[in-house]
């Protein structure tokens, strides 16, 4: 019976069924089928409100809800494009940096292509870049940004793994770094080719763009300033750009009006909502396996498969990228991880190390033909087939396939700057 | 609030089991649906359900603009005046609890829950829309199965309940889960015969790149 159950919530999931009922039935079915009464179900539900943590999720979403319905991807790549124009394909990196700093504020939620990506397409294109290149790009880059500082899915990894944010949030800046540097490589590479115009640089422009920004430009490096030098926590430095935000875009630029307060709250409530329940109905579920020892006892068959870490991570990697583009980041970080980590462990993989991992896969699986997530929001936005947007973003799966490769078995990558900064990412 | 919780455990008293509970539920809970989705276009209908959306949204903002003034709050209180009010940091906590849930049941109303979905979104015509039935159908039944597994929870609790923050004692924060999920239930009911009548929201991903011209 129990198992017949597991088995239909699993069909009815591929069919459309909410994933936190989908969680929530299988919980129940395994608990009632194990004697335990099903308010053990809700009981772990209540863990919700357990942890200071959780509380940035919604106001950090909230933050990003609000740049990204104000004119801030405008003015960001306004002022970027003054200050980077004028190197060989300058444009592209702009795109890549407006990207990743708003998705890393935004969550890769789709905001990024629809907000930012619908300003640089018709600009990269104008610009000179080819048509198939430029739509890569942009697709590919509605998820860049999620390895840095205050993502949405660093704070999540870190509270489902038990890993100190800090330690995560540095962790995750080299890798970012060398994401993007691969990318912007590539795209000057193309630029060159493609014999794009350079905007030469004017300091008055470009002075008149930052400070048209001025407000905006600071969020940065007042978050991880704070974060960093450790005057406040992740919860209040989340509460801080909140209340930042707000004020910034509803009473200083006004470009978001009261009357539409209540619109952007509710969408991006939503949104965070959606996670916090499936969270909710996976605490049950991963509970229940975890006490059933299921991760120990795939560990112990796959330690007869995968006999080094380094083989270990191999199939990881492509039981990841899976994950990735059949599941959305948040369900596959809160489903996953609780049952990889003491696989992981048990193979003497470092956690904050395989947070980055994790993160970088799923980040590629956005864009994974058939249904990463990325794909079909530019399909929807840039109103071209999804098998167009297959095909343009293969060159830049490519690319974040090596890098993932990179980040993978170069661990200093992601542990180094925590062990000159003394967060602790050094220890195994 | 005594009296409340006497009157809410005498109710609960007569629980039926999860079987008895799901086969009065659904069917009580569907012709309830249908009764209104029958006057769904009447303007007093129109004016109900206008309401609810808003008082939904609100209810929605109120609780993440509390969270944003009263987290900020007690940043100001701990930094310039070295003090601090203790019920903050646990309303902060179940305040994540109440959104989480006020948001679910809003992204019923929309379709917008995260979901896999990845054969339904290949279903076109006719079995788009009786896979889209079964689908409603089933998470009104897990829905109400859950609202029973709260509402044994809340049983308990309230025999054994004691305060939490200021004066709200843990049986109220309980009650969270009942109500979501009778809410939820009956939502999904409305979403199967919305189904049915060829009503139903469009898929997310068309919603979110619905409003194309905004931007540009």
């Amino acid at each position: 019976m129990t198992t017949a159950i597991v088995v239909f919530a699993l069909v009815a999931a591929l069919f459309g069924l909410p994933l936190f009922l989908v969680l929530g039935l299988i919980a129940l079915a395994l608990f009632i089928g194990a004697d335990i009464s099903g308010s053990a179900v809700v009981i772990e539900m209540m863990r919700l409100s357990s942890s200071p943590l959780l509380v940035a999720l919604p106001l950090f979403t909230f933050a990003g809800a609000i740049l990204a319905e104000s004119g801030a991807p405008r003015r960001l790549v306004e002022a970027s494009r003054e200050l980077l124009g004028w190197l060989p394909g300058g444009l592209a990196l702009v795109a890549l940096l407006a990207c990743a700093l708003f998705t890393a504020f935004t969550g890769a939620s789709g905001v990024t292509i629809v907000a930012v990506g619908g300003l640089l397409l018709p600009a990269l294109i104008q610009g000179g870049y080819p048509e198939r290149f430029t739509l890569g790009l942009v697709t590919t880059s509605g998820s860049l940004g999620l390895l840095f500082p205050p993502s949405l899915p660093l704070l999540l990894y870190a509270y489902v793994a038990g890993v100190g944010v800090d330690e995560l949030f540095v962790a995750g800046i080299l890798p970012g770094v060398l994401l993007i540097v691969l990318l912007a490589i590539y795209g000057a590479r193309r630029g060159l080719m493609a014999g794009v115009e350079r905007k030469p640089f004017r300091v008055r422009t470009a002075l008149s763009a930052l400070r048209r920004a001025g407000w905006e430009a600071p969020l940065p490096m007042v978050v991880l300033g704070g974060i960093y030098s450790g005057k406040v926590t992740v919860t209040e430095a989340a509460s801080l750009t909140a209340l930042y935000a707000l004020i910034v875009e509803v009473v200083i630029y006004r470009d978001v009006r009261i009357r539409d307060l209540p619109r952007v709250v509710r969408d991006s409530m939503v949104l965070v909502a959606g996670i916090l329940v499936i969270l909710a109905a996976a605490f049950g579920f991963t509970n229940y396996l975890i006490d059933a020892e299921v991760p120990m006892n795939i560990l112990e068959w796959m330690q007869g498969a995968f006999t080094s870490k380094w083989t270990f991570l191999l199939a990881l990697n492509v039981f990841l990228l899976i994950v990735g583009s059949l599941m959305d980041i948040f369900s596959a970080l809160i489903v996953v991880v609780p049952l990889i980590v003491p696989i992981a462990e048990g193979y003497g993989v470092n956690l904050v190390h395989l947070g980055i991992i994790f993160l970088t896969n799923l980040e590629i699986g956005y864009s994974t033909p058939p249904v990463g997530l990325n794909l079909f929001i530019s399909s929807f936005r840039f109103e071209r087939p999804v098998l167009d947007l297959y095909r343009a973003s293969l060159p830049f799966l490519g690319i974040l396939l090596v890098a993932l490769v990179l980040i993978t078995y170069v661990p200093d990558l992601s542990l180094l700057l925590g062990r000159l900064l003394g967060t602790g990412g050094g220890t195994p | 609030m005594e009296s409340l919780a006497a009157r809410t455990a005498a109710l609960l008293a007569g629980l039926p089991e999860l079987g008895r509970f799901l086969g009065i539920g659904f069917p009580a809970l569907l012709a309830l649906a249908g009764a209104l989705f029958a006057v769904r276009k009447t303007p007093a209908l129109r004016f109900v359900s206008d309401r609810g959306d808003a008082m939904l949204g609100g209810l929605l903002a109120a609780e993440l603009l509390a969270m944003v003034f009263l987290s900020s709050l007690q940043i100001l209180l701990r930094n310039v005046f070295d003090s601090g009010l203790l019920w903050i940091d646990p309303l902060l906590r179940h305040l994540v609890l109440l959104l989480a849930f006020t948001g679910a049941v809003a992204a019923t109303g929309v379709k917008r829950h995260v979901q896999i979905n990845a054969l339904g979104r290949l279903l076109r015509g006719n079995a788009q829309r009786v896979g889209g039935t079964v689908i409603a159908a089933t998470a009104a039944t897990v829905s109400l199965a859950l609202a029973h597994a709260s509402l044994v929870l809340l049983r308990d609790e309230i025999e054994f309940s004691e305060i939490v923050f200021l004066n709200v004692p843990s049986w109220l924060v309980v009650a969270v889960f009942p109500v979501s999920f009778l809410v939820l239930a009956f939502r999904f009911e409305w979403l199967v015969l919305a189904e049915i009548a060829g009503e139903a929201p469009q898929s997310p991903e068309a919603e979110l790149a619905g409003p194309s011209e905004k931007t540009s």
